[in-house]
């Protein structure tokens, strides 16, 4: 049993490597640089208040990790792993900004971001007993975004439906 | 509004949500660009699947 698991953890080592063998370490200004951070609030109260951030660079266009300078979120340090510069950071209210900090030589370039309402659903309302249709619509208050995506529970005795579709971005309005 | 498949599902109760995707591009950031993706979800809303 541990030798699958050691081979395993050789693997992944070694995948991780290679990744990382391949991008170039930077020491621009942050001028010069492509930041995109991406941040997964998937849950409205984390046990432990925080959520994940997931931040890449780019220098014309090209994945690149910082040499000397460093991140901070919400004054969070954020390290330097195989998938960018992660972290879990405090959760922000909906209507609250979270501070990126990019700092070179001792300058700090900054800036902010607010975060967007969290959605409502307003139909179908709590409790309410649901027809299993095809097109179950799905409304809530809306603010600009670019996708939406709906998501079902059910009991989790219930077994997967192997012909029910989990993922995909369907029509919205 | 969104439109979901929900008859593979079993009959009785569960839940039903949304995830939005608002991806922002911020200008005088300070960088050549800057461009935030952020997903939130909405409450989970019981539902009992008939």
């Amino acid at each position: 049993m541990m030798v699958p698991r050691i081979a395993m953890i050789m693997v992944l080592s070694a995948w991780t490597g290679c990744l990382d063998s391949g991008v170039s370490s930077v020491d621009v200004p942050a001028s010069q640089l492509t930041i995109e951070p991406t941040i997964i609030d998937a849950d409205a109260a984390p046990p432990d208040g925080m959520v994940p951030v997931v931040v890449q660079f780019f220098q014309a266009n090209k994945y690149v990790k910082l040499s000397s300078a460093t991140l901070t979120i919400d004054n969070v340090a954020v390290p330097y792993g195989s998938m960018g510069y992660t972290a879990r950071i405090p959760m922000v209210s909906s209507g609250g900004v979270i501070t990126f900090t990019y700092t070179r030589a001792g300058v700090p370039t900054s800036f902010t971001y607010r975060v967007p309402p969290r959605p409502t659903i307003t139909s179908p309302t709590a409790n309410e007993v649901v027809v299993r249709s095809v097109n179950l619509m799905i409304s809530y208050a809306s603010a600009s975004g670019q996708g939406v995506r709906p998501w079902r529970r059910t009991p989790r005795s219930a077994p997967p439906a192997a012909s029910s579709p989990t993922t995909g971005w369907p029509s919205s309005t | 509004m969104a439109f979901l498949d929900v008859t593979g599902l079993r009959p009785g109760g569960g839940s039903v949500g949304v995830a939005r995707r608002y991806v922002t591009t911020q200008s005088g950031s300070g960088f050549q660009s800057a461009t935030v993706t952020y997903t939130i979800t909405s409450l989970p809303t019981p539902v009992t699947w008939q």
